[in-house]
């Protein structure tokens, strides 16, 4: 049977009916109004969180991108600092470190050798102001220590040097022993010869070991040794225990026992140009140091520590993760840049030469090229003023030992300054990577939530049904048998 | 039979009388068209017959019927489609209120199409903050030690837990508001039963009188449609004898068996049964306080230590306590606390019996013994063994578990202030009548036969009572039975027999509901209001949990507001034990071994005389090595040789195999910390370092012992500001904390997730490093490996385990989610739309179904404009009809009387 469709009946549906209309044409409207496809996780729960994943992936690449610019920004000045360095010490080109050091090797223009030490000197001095450039706030070059100057001049310090204060502290210790030039009792209430530790006070006679074998203790040294006894200011020969005089020896206060190891250099702290110790600072040589450690030590922690281990690791986009709570080093990339690596390294090596027909071996040539650029211009600066000469026949030898050695190291030099210029090149592509891929999330993310013509059509159509369900509406309320009854 | 003369004339009349009702009703209908509810009716006509022959009337006289009857008006309805359409509006009730209560969660939870002008109008408000916060701690890992972007991490972090805080107080305030919305439904649905009452009251009159009451019916229908919304009802009709030979109609509404478990039989609770009706109410109890892990009032138990216990596990098991104890003095052994189990008094606690579920009838100072069982087993039964009892504890007598109407603590339940139950169990009270007299039904005992060979007091007892009607009312239950004897023939010694008879009118009782018993609108409110999904007690899922309602089997995947509030808890919970747990530690060297300052012979950290900066030193105990053959190693002097066992950070301290393989000078330096594992190891790091050095009396002189030797003391070395310089270098602080006054971490949820208090004033900062290059004390300067692993922690994937969180430390332990911060909070959104996405299409299906049963209804109830026109038509001409049957009788009589015979 048909069911009967009644007015009450018509009007509740088509009520339903229009709402529904209604609603479907405000969802086109927002569509069209918000131009996107869904405004909340209800009306497409998997697109809403595809879409949240590919922004934030966007977000990452973005922030990605960002900081892959600051770090090739910050190695496009390496790169610079590194050019102007490798400028100076480049081995073809003339007026530059290596040409002030073939010039001063020619003994027809020895002359100048002075000036060509304080032209190498200076030239050490500008390398190592270019190293210690900043980009931004930090420093470029000086590892993950960013915040610190990478390379300072220090004054040479004497490696024989002891601390009087740490010798005093423990007289007792064989380390120490170089500090001390007598010997004293350990235990003083107790005198025991065989159990002693140095000392350099001898004012407490009963404490210093006397020495019975070695002559007794002469008394003043200006002491008038013409007057006999009974002349006015006559006085004993010798010195007493009491620290009076005495001519009767038995009486004499013995002289300290002197301790063989002693050594007068181990007091003082700095070491001149030359090598030759001294205390003081202003007559001391300079030492290049990296982050606080002179870069010619050998076998240094700290400084293999710099150049092989220490990493600044930054999220570039390769992928970063971690593994048991330590990165994985090739999902990040390493911003450190280790001044020193890129100046030939640190430590020193062998290096043999034939000068004059003698050879000569150094064992401790430089690697670092400053380092040799300095030495070179502290041994011309020995030269003589007037005639160049060399101020030995060591220092010539080494000076082209020295030069041997610039070039190994400039050489060395110039292969880490193309290994940033690699590394450059590889934070442009990178940059260029991550523009893409940043591009390509933005268009798959748009593609999902953003409206296409499609959408406007919706829009019409709910529109049409609409208006039309509206007339439809008219004509439910209008037309019924009431309408044409005649009675 | 022959018509009377002017029996044609009646029958004319009713004609028209019937047209003109039918008019009317016409008239009606059509003037009802728009009322809520209204069912067309009908007039209802019988052909007139008058019965009976004529004694003499002719063979051949034909009979005619007399006209028109109106015998009545009646309604058009069909009562299975009513059945069917508020089975359906049910559905659309609790779907609509679900759907309503998830929207307005997605409304602060749903980040979809929403954001803020720095990065873009749609990447989200939280998402995009949790985001920002990688962001900045990616600009910090190149511009690592510059405050600046140190103080944009924290600006990235403030608004993100600003976020969570905002998110969280709109959650609470929804759920507060949803508690009112519950409240006014419940007045509603009371409203409507006292209303259905009232209706089936006038109803009941008008069926007396006969008066069919249509419009009444009608009223109520509406509020019978409108109630089918907030709760599933079954309605069914009866007939209802309130008199010899009378009947009236009776309405009975009852829960329409929601409750999915069969065993069920509170899900059919009456709500009203004829003129009675039920009201339906929240179960009111004790405002209980929350346990607080920082104010032991709120700690049940007390301790073996006697101090209070949060936990059963850290709890006390119960003594039984002696009667005699003196609780003014404190325990002793002449003042014993507890009993033996030959009731002994006794103060050990381990010689004390255990104080499980009592015998109540046990003498407690008489043994344990069969006789004189001391205890209940878990089936009520009397045992001596207290194993087979349960478990009870020691009870802090400090506890104050309820709160006052001023809102204070007390241990009083009589004082407590009266709230809505946490589960807002409901309970269907008593069938009351308009003056509150409570319903009850008759129920017919099966008749007892009493014969005289029987029960002797039964039979006097009858002979007692023969013809009376006697009456008692059972004072438990309030019942009343009502017993009268016949005699009902003889026995075969002739002796009377008598038959008992009663019956008991049982009382309407309180229905307590159980948590599925309702369905539609008030159900989808509680659902709302309870359902925690994954965060549901493990005791209340397995049904261990006694106090417990039984349980919805889906309540696990059910999601209410409680839901949302505890994933975002958990959240921003681990979102801060992740940032915290991160920017704390030991610094270590670049092999990983945990390093402490070298102290010098001054007192004062050593340093490094080329860099000028604080030595630092792997942290190391000494140990005897072991040769090959595991013996201790000695050398040729017969001296230990000895090795120093760094503490690394890698080392897998809380493994059992690495733990027992460490030296045991090691593991004895480590265990006397009190610890095992990595904790031991922390402790071990946190222990101060010390040196000897000579006591000093008060005047501060250098003491010395009768031998005239100095008087060591052992001294922690201690820094600048005199804190004692400990065996490792601990780093960091807590960046975030459950309030910004404070570094607290206890317990942080969204809605108290804080800066602390001291990133707040710059005291600490995003640590940079732990680790430290060779001979160093500090990281580099820039070193900003920490920090890149902060920013890790925001890539990481991570388990999201709901008994994490304190407030559902009961709760399952197995992860509910394993996804990064940002998964986790797009996961809520995800599930939320889910639900939002499925519960729309439910509704727009149910409503549907709905509307389709309700056109069903209205083809057949309602009033149609052309059906009504054509009863118009109809009744208008026949009226015109009788009219005209009225003149053609006048014109007939007229020449029959007038006209006939007569000439002129």
């Amino acid at each position: 049977m048909i069911p009967r469709m009644t007015t009450v009946g018509n009007l509740k549906n088509y009520r339903y009916n229009l709402n529904r209309s209604g609603w479907t044409m405000s969802q086109a409207m927002t569509k069209i109004e918000t131009q996107r496809n869904f405004n909340s996780f209800a009306e497409d729960p998997a697109a809403a969180a595809r879409c949240f994943q590919l922004r934030r992936s966007y977000l990452r690449a973005s922030s990605q991108l960002t900081l892959n610019e600051s770090v090739y920004s910050k190695y496009q000045q390496a790169w610079k600092t590194l050019d102007g360095v490798s400028e100076m010490i480049d081995t073809v080109k003339p007026d530059t470190g290596f040409g002030s050091i073939l010039e001063a090797l020619n003994d027809s223009i020895a002359s100048g050798r002075n000036a060509l030490g304080q032209t190498l000197v200076s030239k050490a001095d500008g390398v190592i102001q270019s190293m210690n450039g900043r980009y931004g706030e930090n420093f470029v070059f000086s590892g993950a220590d960013t915040l610190n100057v990478p390379f300072t001049w220090k004054p040479a310090k004497n490696p024989d040097y002891i601390d009087p204060a740490a010798a005093e502290a423990d007289p007792g210790n064989p380390e120490y022993a170089a500090a001390f030039k007598y010997y004293a009792f350990a235990d003083p209430a107790n005198p025991d010869p065989a159990n002693v530790v140095g000392t350099n006070d001898i004012s407490d006679l009963s404490k210093v070991v006397q020495d019975p074998v070695l002559n007794p203790a002469r008394n003043d040294p200006d002491y008038d040794t013409t007057l006999t006894p009974g002349d006015d200011g006559y006085e004993g020969m010798y010195l007493d225990a009491n620290g009076g005089s005495t001519d009767d020896v038995t009486q004499a206060k013995w002289a300290p026992r002197e301790n063989p190891d002693y050594d007068e250099n181990s007091s003082k702290q700095y070491l001149k140009a030359d090598g030759t110790p001294t205390s003081e600072e202003s007559e001391a040589g300079r030492k290049l140091c990296y982050r606080g450690v002179p870069v010619d030590s050998n076998d240094n922690e700290k400084l293999n520590y710099y150049l092989y281990d220490e990493k600044k690791f930054i999220d570039l986009g390769l992928g970063f993760q971690e593994r048991e709570g330590e990165i994985v080093e090739s999902s990040v990339f390493n911003e450190a840049l280790q001044g020193v690596y890129y100046l030939g390294g640190t430590g020193t090596t062998s290096k043999t030469v034939k000068v004059d027909g003698k050879e000569w071996t150094f064992d401790d040539m430089p690697n670092n090229v400053v380092s040799v650029m300095e030495e070179f211009g502290q041994i011309l600066l020995r030269c003589d003023p007037d005639s160049g000469a060399w101020a030995s026949d060591e220092d010539k030898a080494r000076a082209y030992a020295l030069a041997q050695q610039f070039e190994d190291s400039a050489s060395l030099a110039k292969q880490r300054y193309d290994e940033l210029d690699a590394q450059s090149g590889f934070l442009r592509d990178n940059g260029e990577l991550l523009t893409n891929n940043a591009k390509t999330l933005n268009e798959q993310f748009l593609a999902l939530e953003d409206i296409d013509p499609a959408a406007i059509e919706d829009y019409m159509y709910a529109k049409y049904c609409y208006d039309t369900a509206l007339k439809v509406g008219n004509s439910i309320l209008s037309q019924s048998l009431m309408d044409y009854m005649n009675l | 039979m022959a018509i009377g003369t002017f029996g044609s004339f009646t029958q004319a009349r009713l004609a028209i009388y019937a047209a003109q009702t039918g008019l009317s009703i016409t008239g009606n209908n059509i003037s009802n068209i728009n009322t809520l509810g209204y069912t067309r009716q009908r007039l209802d006509q019988t052909s007139l017959h008058v019965g009976g022959s004529d004694r003499y009337a002719n063979a051949a006289d034909v009979r005619t019927g007399q006209g028109v009857l109106c015998t009545g008006v009646s309604q058009l309805r069909d009562p299975y489609l009513d059945i069917r359409f508020r089975s359906s509006n049910a559905d659309v009730g609790y779907m609509d209120a679900k759907l309503s209560g998830l929207q307005q969660i997605a409304s602060i939870l749903d980040e979809v199409g929403k954001g803020e002008q720095t990065e873009g109008d749609d990447f989200g408000i939280l998402g995009a903050g949790l985001e920002e916060i990688r962001k900045a701690l990616g600009n910090l890992t190149t511009e690592t030690g510059h405050a600046e972007f140190d103080r944009q991490v924290k600006a990235a972090v403030e608004k993100v837990v600003g976020r969570f805080n905002d998110y969280a107080a709109k959650l609470e305030q929804l759920y507060n508001n949803t508690v009112t919305g519950l409240e006014e439904k419940v007045e509603k649905v009371n409203g409507l039963l006292t209303g259905i009452r009232e209706l089936n009251e006038e109803i009941r009159k008008c069926d007396i009188h006969d008066d069919n009451a249509l419009e009444l019916r009608d009223q109520r229908n509406v509020l019978i449609d409108e109630l089918s919304g907030y709760i599933k009802i079954d309605v069914t009709y009866s007939m209802e004898e309130i008199c010899p030979g009378q009947e009236v109609e009776k309405i009975t509404i009852k829960l329409d068996d929601a409750n999915p478990d069969p065993t069920s039989v509170t899900d059919t609770a009456t709500l009203i049964d004829g003129v009675y009706a039920a009201q339906i109410s929240i179960d009111q109890v004790a405002q209980k306080r929350e346990l607080d892990p920082k104010d032991t009032t709120t700690w049940p138990y007390l301790g073996a230590d006697g101090k209070p216990a949060m936990f059963p596990e850290d709890a006390a098991e119960a003594r039984i306590p002696n009667p005699n104890f003196d609780a003014a003095q404190d325990p002793s052994d002449t003042n014993p606390r507890y009993l033996m189990a030959d009731g002994t008094p006794t103060n050990d606690p381990a010689q004390a019996a255990p104080a499980r579920t009592l015998n109540p009838k046990a003498d407690l100072t008489q043994p344990n013994a069969e006789g004189n069982e001391w205890y209940l087993d878990a089936d009520g039964a009397v045992t001596t063994d207290p194993n087979l009892s349960q478990i009870s504890y020691e009870a802090n007598p400090d506890y104050k578990p309820y709160l006052n109407g001023k809102g204070q603590p007390t241990a009083d339940e009589s004082e407590a202030k009266l709230v809505n139950n946490p589960n807002f169990n409901m309970t269907v009270s008593e069938l009351r009548d308009r003056k509150g007299y409570l319903h009850y039904i008759t129920e017919k005992q099966t008749p007892i036969e009493l014969r005289k060979d029987g029960d002797a007091a039964a039979y006097q007892e009858a002979i007692d009572n023969l013809g009376k009607t006697i009456k008692n009312r059972d004072p438990d239950t309030g019942n009343m039975h009502i017993v009268s004897y016949r005699e009902s023939g003889k026995d075969e010694n002739g002796d009377p027999i008598y038959t008992k008879y009663e019956y008991v009118q049982v009382l309407s009782t309180p229905v307590h509901l159980d948590d599925n018993d309702l369905h539609g609108a008030l159900q989808a409110d509680r659902e709302l209001l309870t359902e925690k999904g994954e965060f549901m007690d493990t005791s209340i899922i397995d049904g261990t949990n006694e106090d417990a309602l039984s349980c919805d089997e889906k309540a696990r995947s059910k999601r209410g507001i409680p839901y949302f509030q505890k994933s975002l808890d958990l959240l921003a919970n681990q979102l801060a034990n992740a940032i915290n747990g991160a920017n704390q530690g030991y610094r270590y060297d670049d092999q990983g071994n945990y390093i402490g300052l070298v102290m010098g012979e001054d007192g004062e950290p050593m340093v490094d005389e080329d860099t000028g900066r604080v030595i630092g030193m792997p942290v190391s105990i000494p140990y005897q090595k072991l040769d090959e053959n595991g013996a201790p190693m000695v050398d040729d002097d017969g001296n230990a040789v000895m090795g120093e066992y760094k503490l690394n950070k890698d080392t897998k301290w809380d493994k059992p195999e690495v733990w027992d393989a460490l030296p045991k000078e090691v593991k004895t330096a480590l265990e006397a910390t009190g610890k095992t594992g990595t904790e031991a190891v922390k402790a071990y790091l946190s222990q101060p370092q010390t040196h000897q050095v000579q006591k000093t009396d008060q005047a501060g002189k250098p003491m010395f012992d009768q031998n005239g030797n100095p008087i060591m003391e052992e001294v922690p070395y201690t820094d600048e500001d005199g804190n004692p310089i400990t065996m490792g270098i601990f780093e960091g602080a807590v960046l975030l904390s459950n309030h910004n006054n404070g570094d607290d971490t206890t317990n942080i949820t969204a809605r108290n997730i804080s800066i602390s208090n001291s990133w707040s004033n710059n005291a600490v900062s995003v640590i940079r490093s732990f680790q430290c290059g060779p001979g160093e004390s500090e990281p580099a300067s820039g070193d900003s490996k920490n920090v890149l692993h902060m920013q890790n922690l925001f890539h990481t994937k991570m388990d999201y385990v709901p008994s994490d969180l304190f407030s559902t430390r009961d709760a399952t332990g197995d992860s509910m989610f394993n996804g990064t911060f940002s998964e986790m909070w797009e996961n809520m959104g995800g599930i939320l739309g889910n639900d939002q996405d499925v519960t729309n299409n439910s509704l727009t299906t149910s409503y549907k179904t709905t509307l389709q049963i309700d056109t069903n209804r209205d083809s057949v109830s309602s009033v149609d404009f052309n059906d009504e026109a054509m009863n118009l038509m109809m009744y208008a001409k026949s009226l015109n009809a009788a009219c005209r049957l009225m003149t053609t009788i006048d014109t007939v009589l007229d020449k029959l009387i007038n006209n006939t015979g007569v000439t002129t």
